[in-house]
Formats: structure tokens, C-alpha cells, sequence
């Protein structure tokens, strides 16, 4: 009830995109901007467009495997950050993951289009995902990836480490150890908005859909999550 | 950090920790092998409820039985009381009207009431109607009047269920 309550003084604006952090895409990934874009003007209530699967989907549902194995490396990349941002783990990311495509592949007759296919999978993953991480509970051990050295050439983390002596002297993976374990810390919840939108740069409307909440929900949830982090991070403070 | 948009920012790095792209290959492979396994490793049972499930989201008869029983149950529930409670709404009014042709010839009434009283045959003598049965040297008297009844067909049973008894 205080979640809801403050989701309506925390309301940016009735967008679902203007909050969107829009330099988190990568150019490169030509791929994650087309199913944002399709998912802000699904969200804005504009004219649906027909769902880009929807022909692989078909194919699929028709016994053509390769239909279903496009679709898997469609979208492995990027339900692969969603869930291994939530975990902290490449072992039990890559073990969710195949579990996710295994039941969405037994489950694609289920699926009658009401979403995109886009939505659908990732509903899964989601879902899936918290699952797991209310079995593992508290066997936190993190395995992570290796950082893509691109970062030395991102405007963001330019600016942070001129900004920040903290952070500068920190050093990558020291920074990475520190912002993993400030994501562990928060509730499975929390943790699934501030991937969705912050690290994967989807709009409130589509993961208010995907978490079957409210976007309010979804907006009081990433206010608590941001103090925390603001908490936890404190130290790496301009001083 | 000074504010919540640095916070965004710095989180938003995490994007950066990826796996090598040989990585998504190799997934695709294991993937299908994965598949490859579960399909040899099914048992009969998971297949049976696999093959049950899809089945029941397929036909479109099975999603129809659970509504169409709970409104036939609904239905003969709802005829049931709707006959049982104009039965119980009808019998006073029949009994008024008895009581009211009662007190106002009170002769007739007493007639009627011989005419309604039902006279069962002794389970050992013979069935009114039915010619032919061996009557009881026990009870004669009581079997001579009910075979009497019965060939007269009156005072015995309603109309209705005497020209039937005829018939047989």
C-alpha cells in the first residue's frame, strides 16, 4: 500500500519512454532498439504493429525447428541479462536460460498472440527466474562475466570516473564486485525492475506487463530500489 | 554520487559484463541437445500429461464440459425447486376450495369423500382388473369384494388408472 501510495509522488510524467534512458542502448545492438521501439508504441497505446515473430512462431508451431532455434538466438542475448543480472551468476543463468526456452518450446501452442512473442518469453524468464531465486535463497555465490572493454568508451562511465576519484581508483572489477553485490542486496523484486529498466533500458509500461503489476508498482519500486543503491553505493561519492 | 540519476547511470554499466559471443553458439548447440535428451529421457507419464494438456487447450469441446455441466446442474437445480415450490403453493388453495364445498353442502361432500377414499386389495387376494387370478380361501369375503370392486371398477381407483388397469 506505501509502494502504490508513493508510486504517485514518485510519477515522472505519464510516459513510458521519456524516462528512458535512451544513451543505454547500444547502437550495435540493432536488435534490442527494434523490440524497444515496438514495445513503447505497444505500450503507448498506439496502433499495435503485427508481432515481428509471429511468422517463426508459425513455422514453429508447424514442426519447422529451425523456426524455433532462430528464435532462440533472437533473443538468448538479451533474456540472457535479464536473468544473469538477477542472479549474479553465469552457471545458474546459463542452466535458467535453457530451462526457459525448453518450456516456452512446449508451451508455444499456449500461446494464442494476445502479447508479442517478445513479451511472452520474457514473462517466462521473468518468472522463471524469481522462482529459481526463491529456491537458491541464500547461496549467493557470484560468478560473473567478463566486463566488454567497450566500457572505456562509454559517455557514462567517462563522465562517472572524471567525477568520481572513488570510482577512478576503484578499477573495473573492483567496481563490478561492488555493484553486483549492491544488486544482491536488494529484494528479488526490486532487482528485476532495476534490470529491466535501468540496465535494459525497457520502458514502465512493458515491465508493468511483464511483472503483471501496475506501472505505478513499477515505478514506486524502482524509487526504493534507487535509495538503496544510493545507500549502498554511497562511498563511491563525488568527494 | 549525488543523486539518483548518477545511481542510473552507474548501474546501467553493468550492461558491459557480457559473455563472449562464442558463448551463443555454443548455448544454441547445448540447447538442442538438451532437447534431444528430454525427448529420450520422457517418461510415459509426463507424456501422457503433456499429450492431455495440449489436447484440452486444443479442443475446444473439453474447455466447453465444465461450463455446460455447471449450467446443467444450475438449471435442473433451479426446474426442480421452481416444480417443488408450486406443488407447496397449490395444496392450500385446493384445500380451501374442499373446505369451502364442504360447508356449503355438506351431503355431497361426505359422498366425495367416500368417492376419494382409496380402498387397497389385500396383497393375497388378486389384482383388480386382471382376470383369471386364484382367489384366497383365507379371506374370501374380502376377496369377493375387491374382485366385485374391481369388475365394477369403481371406488377402488381414480379413473384414469382404472381404464388403464382395463386395458392390461
Amino acid at each position: 500500500m506505501e509502494e502504490e501510495h508513493l508510486a504517485l509522488t514518485v510519477m515522472r510524467g505519464p510516459d513510458s519512454g521519456a524516462g528512458l534512458p535512451q544513451s543505454s542502448l547500444c547502437p550495435k545492438d540493432s536488435v534490442e532498439s527494434d523490440l524497444l521501439q515496438a514495445a513503447e508504441e505497444e505500450s503507448a497505446g498506439s496502433l499495435r504493429k503485427p508481432d515481428p515473430d509471429a511468422h517463426l512462431v508459425k513455422r514453429s508451431l508447424e514442426g519447422d525447428t529451425h523456426a524455433f532455434d532462430e528464435l532462440v538466438e533472437k533473443y538468448t542475448p538479451r533474456l540472457y541479462g535479464l536473468v544473469y543480472h538477477m542472479t549474479s551468476n553465469r552457471e545458474d543463468t546459463n542452466d535458467v536460460l535453457q530451462e526457459v526456452f525448453a518450456k516456452a518450446y512446449r508451451s508455444l501452442r499456449r500461446f494464442r498472440g494476445k502479447s508479442s512473442f517478445y513479451t511472452w518469453i520474457y514473462s517466462i524468464a521473468t518468472n522463471m527466474t524469481l522462482n529459481f531465486l526463491k529456491k537458491r535463497n541464500r547461496r549467493r555465490t557470484m560468478s560473473l562475466d567478463d566486463i566488454d572493454l567497450a566500457i572505456e568508451h562509454d559517455r557514462d562511465f567517462i563522465e562517472i570516473t572524471a567525477k568520481s576519484d572513488p570510482v577512478r581508483e576503484a578499477g573495473l572489477s573492483e567496481l563490478q564486485l561492488r555493484l553486483n553485490e549492491a544488486m544482491q542486496k536488494l529484494s528479488d523484486n526490486h532487482r528485476a525492475v532495476v534490470t529491466m529498466f535501468d540496465i535494459q533500458a525497457m520502458p514502465h509500461a512493458e515491465i508493468a506487463k511483464i511483472l503483471k503489476v501496475s506501472e505505478g508498482t513499477v515505478r514506486s519500486r524502482l524509487f526504493y530500489a534507487h535509495q538503496q543503491l544510493q545507500a549502498w553505493l554511497g562511498d563511491l561519492r563525488t568527494p | 554520487m549525488d543523486s539518483s540519476d548518477d545511481i542510473e547511470r552507474l548501474v546501467r554499466l553493468k550492461r558491459y559484463e557480457s559473455p563472449d559471443k562464442e558463448y551463443f553458439d555454443r548455448f544454441k548447440a547445448e540447447f538442442r541437445e538438451r532437447q534431444r535428451m528430454g525427448i529420450c529421457n520422457i517418461s510415459a507419464r509426463q507424456l501422457l500429461l503433456e499429450r492431455v494438456t495440449v489436447w484440452f487447450s486444443q479442443c475446444t469441446l473439453a474447455k466447453c464440459t465444465i461450463p455446460v455441466a455447471v449450467m446443467s446442474v444450475i438449471t435442473l437445480t433451479a426446474g426442480w425447486f421452481f416444480v417443488s415450490s408450486s406443488h407447496s403453493v397449490r395444496t392450500p388453495e385446493i384445500a380451501m376450495d374442499q373446505t369451502q364445498q364442504s360447508s356449503q353442502d355438506p351431503e355431497n361432500s361426505a359422498d366425495r369423500a367416500q368417492d376419494f377414499e382409496l380402498q387397497l386389495p389385500q396383497i393375497s387376494s388378486r389384482i383388480p382388473g386382471i382376470p383369471g387370478q386364484p382367489s384366497n380361501p383365507t379371506s374370501s369375503q374380502a376377496s369377493n369384494q375387491a374382485s366385485n370392486q374391481a369388475s365394477n371398477g369403481t371406488k377402488i381407483l381414480p379413473t384414469g388408472i382404472r381404464l388403464g388397469l382395463r386395458e392390461l
